[in-house]
């Protein structure tokens, strides 16, 4: 009888036990479920910022004969024969990109990539740095059209 | 009788150690909960202003008093240079009827390429400065005197 009781307590003392890492767990788990949102917050303000960043840049008119800029890098992508205030249509897009990304990505410390491309091959060189970590892209947005093949515009966005 | 009045003052110092480190362990799972609550509270004010932020900029987007048309066809992610002259006035003037819009916040939408201009559309802080949270959204800039579009940045603070 003395033994049955004393096995009872034991195992009074187990369940407690059980239940203390039950709400341990309970409360890892919790704290793991709302981080992730913060991330989604994250990769939506990035994705938003990426994807604006993009068509904005698109549509901007330069000083090289009032063309856009998805107008110069179509010229660029078809020989870049357009003379514009500096060089030709593909210096001087790339200029005026330089010159944009460098006064907004830059200036709020956003870590940058930007490739526009044709089949794989760069039509204007890489602008920023490769993200080393995680990233947001601008992507599926933002493809032009060209005589060749259609062309992309992506950028990645760094953290 | 002696021998087992001492085993039960060991047995019950025992249990008195236990309860101790019970409630001790206790007590810092307390302290370690709340300034994790602590924590992820501040959090979720810093997210939520974000959130407010980015409902902000899309109500901007699509306010009739700056979106750009053609031909009454909305334009998305643009906003009218001209109109924006006038809303500049406008909003400034009769800053109580955009409270529930915007609320305690500082809109401004600077132009960035090729020239740089700055219209500062809303301002409302908060008494106690407490610091705010700045959002940026690039934005079409149309000037349909010309037909040409900038590059325009719309930043959105929103107070703490």
């Amino acid at each position: 009888m003395k033994n049955y009781k004393k096995s009872q307590t034991e195992i009074m003392g187990l369940a407690i036990i059980i239940i203390l890492v039950s709400l341990a767990m309970l409360f890892v788990i919790q704290f793991i479920i709302l981080k992730q949102p913060s991330d989604i917050k994250k990769t939506f303000t990035h994705k938003e910022l990426a994807a604006n960043t993009v068509n904005t840049l698109l549509s901007t008119t330069t000083d090289c004969r009032e063309l856009s800029v998805s107008q110069l890098l179509n010229d660029c992508a078809e020989g870049g024969y357009t003379r514009c205030p500096v060089g030709f249509s593909c210096d001087y897009v790339e200029i005026v990109i330089q010159e944009i990304l460098q006064q907004t990505l830059e200036q709020w410390s956003k870590q940058h990539y930007l490739t526009v491309k044709i089949n794989n091959e760069e039509v204007i060189p890489p602008l920023g740095d490769p993200c080393k970590g995680e990233k947001t892209t601008s992507s599926p947005c933002c493809i032009l059209p060209t005589s060749y093949a259609p062309m992309k515009i992506n950028l990645d966005i760094c953290g | 009788m002696k021998i087992s009045k001492k085993t039960a003052q060991v047995k019950m110092f025992e249990t008195i150690a236990v309860l101790v480190v019970f409630f001790v362990l206790i007590m810092f799972g307390f302290m370690f909960y709340t300034k994790i609550q602590k924590g992820s509270f501040e959090e979720a004010r810093e997210e939520n202003l974000i959130l407010k932020a980015i409902d902000t900029s899309q109500k901007i987007s699509f306010l009739p008093e700056f979106q750009c048309s053609r031909d009454n066809i909305q334009e998305e992610n643009c906003i009218d240079m001209l109109k924006l002259d006038a809303a500049e006035q406008v909003i400034n003037k009769n800053k109580l009827d955009y409270v529930e819009t915007f609320g305690f916040s500082r809109v401004y939408i600077q132009e960035v390429y090729p020239s740089q201009d700055e219209w500062n559309l809303y301002d409302l802080p908060k008494q106690e400065d407490k610091g705010k949270i700045s959002t940026q959204f690039p934005i079409s800039l149309y000037n349909p005197l010309t037909d040409t579009y900038s590059f325009g940045v719309l930043f959105v603070d929103n107070y703490r």
